[in-house]
């Protein structure tokens, strides 16, 4: 990478970009100028086989990048360059080009300032015509030198005068308005040079600029020969009134009346539907207020439609009221955002255009307008729904009732658990009381079964004590019954005796005392000669003791 | 989920979340119900909101000049 040729490559472009009011990516990309500083292309294949440096741009540009290489690598010396230089017959020429040596060097030095690039500016597309064209048709010495017809040279020059795009300052000298097409003439504010100018009307009325002989006036536009009369004009696209001071006389003076007008008015605002989803985005593809704006969008499944427009120079309004009316006829958009950064009264014209005002307060779908500003505010933002002053406070915007959404969305899904929790909390502690108070009753029934208890317990205790006492009192009183009923008692007492020897003699031992025994096999009694045979051991149970014994034998 | 729903969905859930502020007596089983029914509603808000990344699409100029 070459260093010094970056540095002068930037400055190169940013004062380019100033002449021709564009961006300086329009210009070229860092991209391409970063290739160059790195690459140092000698020759137009070289240069063009750099990305974003076709035909096209090499056409614009190819031949100062190539002298800004070539210069720095040291082999552009003054003396290479004469030769290009149509000699003689040019009288001012040689005057002007070492003021325009100087003059473009200084604006390569002092990147751009502004004083010396104008005049640089003003040398230059002749200039630079001349040498193009000497070196492209004029002075191949090889080449049969080729003989125009008028027409076909006018079409040349047209064609080379395409790309002297300008923005000229002067007083208007005369006008004449046409049904379709505006006549007029600048004069230069010090010598009196005149250039005739025309500008179609709806590109006059969309300036919004009255074209009054005496007025200063910046006309944008390129030279065109208009064939029939051979007559140079200048093919205006764009009027401007010239200077701060009449710039702001002119805002003030749209302002005013738009104001009257009631457009600016708060009761005609729209409000932002909450939760946007489709959101139709006005910006440059290239600047900064698109990545500004798009990454402060957060991602909540935003579908973006996006028309690039140029936000600044001549075509700025132009692209901006075709983008406005497109989203117009796309339906279903929620929100329409303008962005672009801050700027000055003079950047931000395209901005203060009465006609991009009255189209947005045409729309129906409510604009978001993050149009950043020094002093004045812009009118777009005046007359649109809601006006930021960043892009990145667009976003905020869009995403604001989505962010408040999920917010909520949590706030109530804590509300809820919480509510639930505290419910069942509520819930336990609401059992935990029932049950307690069950408890409570459920002991008192306990209670009584205990006092019952008890009292059964006392009863049985007093049974026994009277049962105790019946007892004392039988035993007190047997003397008595003793004495008393002895006789009785010794009636009893035989009478139990008798009892006692009726049982005894039907007792089975006593019957073995009398000598009887009990046989028996296999531990049952034998009543049966069928219950035993010969060789059966069988115990014999006599009063004293047991005799084991064998059956010999059993018969009847 | 539509955009519609979602905003339902959270105007639903704002409802049963006041409910539960407002109730003064405890009836369990009929917040266990209000409970699922918010819970279903978080689920599907909540998959509404996830990270979704933005779709971008440039659209296409109308050919033509402003006069038209």
């Amino acid at each position: 990478m070459n260093p010094n040729l970056l540095r002068k490559l930037k400055a190169w472009r940013d004062a380019t970009a100033k002449r021709e009011m564009v961006e300086i990516f329009r210009v070229l990309p860092n991209r391409a100028i970063e290739d160059v500083a790195r690459m140092e292309p000698k020759t137009r294949e070289e240069l063009t086989s750099i990305k974003g440096i076709k035909d096209k741009k090499y056409y614009k540009y190819g031949k100062e990048i190539l002298d800004m290489v070539k210069e720095s690598l040291g082999n552009d010396k003054i003396d290479s360059r004469q030769p290009f230089f149509p000699p003689a017959g040019q009288a001012g020429r040689n005057i002007i080009l070492p003021e325009r040596q100087s003059a473009n060097r200084s604006f390569r030095e002092s990147e751009g300032n502004s004083e010396s690039y104008h005049s640089s500016l003003r040398e230059t597309p002749a200039g630079r015509e001349e040498e193009s064209t000497a070196s492209l048709d004029f002075s191949a010495t090889d080449q049969k030198e080729k003989i125009y017809s008028v027409s076909e040279f006018l079409d040349h020059l047209n064609e080379k005068l395409t790309s002297e795009e300008v923005r000229l300052k002067g007083e208007v000298t005369s006008v004449d308005e046409r049904e379709k097409v505006v006549y007029f003439s600048l004069k230069d504010e010090k010598d009196d040079s005149v250039i005739n100018c025309l500008i179609f009307r709806y590109q006059y009325e969309i300036s919004g600029v009255k074209i009054k002989i005496g007025n200063e006036i910046i006309a944008s536009g390129r030279p065109e020969i208009y064939k029939p009369y051979g007559k140079l004009s200048l093919k205006t696209s764009l009027v401007e009134v010239a200077g701060e001071g009449a710039l702001k006389k002119a805002y003030d003076e749209i302002k005013n009346k738009l104001e009257k007008e009631g457009l600016f008015a708060l009761e005609r605002k729209k409000s932002l539907p909450e939760l946007p989803e489709t959101i139709g985005l006005i910006t440059s593809s290239k600047g900064a207020a698109i990545g500004d704006f798009t990454t402060n969008l957060g991602s909540y499944g935003f579908k973006i439609k996006f028309i690039d427009s140029s936000v600044e120079g001549k075509q700025a309004v132009f692209d901006l009221i075709k983008a406005v009316r497109q989203f117009r006829k796309i339906k279903k958009i929620d929100a329409l955002v303008i962005v672009r950064g801050g700027g000055s009264l003079e950047s931000l014209q395209a901005f203060n255009n009465e006609a991009l005002v009255r189209e947005i307060a045409d729309l129906n779908i409510p604009v978001i307008c993050g149009v950043g500003h020094e002093k004045d505010i812009s009118l777009v933002s005046l007359v649109s729904d809601l006006a930021v002053s960043t892009p990145t406070a667009a976003a905020r915007a869009i995403r604001e009732s989505w962010d408040k959404a999920f917010e909520k969305l949590n706030r109530n899904e804590a509300i809820l658990i919480n509510s639930f929790e505290k419910y069942l909390y509520e819930s336990k502690h609401k059992i935990e009381r029932i049950s307690f108070s069950l408890n409570q009753k459920f002991e008192n029934i306990l209670q009584r079964f205990t006092d019952a208890e008890n009292n059964f317990l006392k009863i049985v205790k007093n049974i026994n004590y009277a049962i105790d006492g019946a007892r004392h009192a039988v035993d007190d009183s047997a003397s008595r019954i003793f004495s008393n009923y002895s006789r009785k008692i010794i009636d009893t007492k035989n009478k139990i005796n008798i009892f006692e020897n009726a049982i005894n003699a039907s007792d089975p031992e006593r019957q073995l005392k009398l000598g009887y025994s009990i046989v028996s096999f296999g531990g049952k009694i034998v009543r049966s000669i069928k219950q035993v045979g010969k060789g059966d051991a069988v115990d014999i149970k006599i009063s004293d003791g047991k005799i084991e014994a064998e059956v010999r034998g059993v018969g009847k | 989920m539509e955009k519609t729903n979602l905003s339902e969905s959270l105007k639903k859930l704002e409802k049963i979340v006041d409910w539960f502020e407002s109730q003064e007596e405890v009836d369990v089983e009929k917040g266990l119900e209000k409970v699922k029914e918010g819970v279903k509603l978080i689920k599907a808000s909540k998959e509404r909101l996830k990270k979704v990344e933005n779709e971008f699409e440039e659209v296409k100029k109308d050919l033509g000049n402003v006069e038209e």
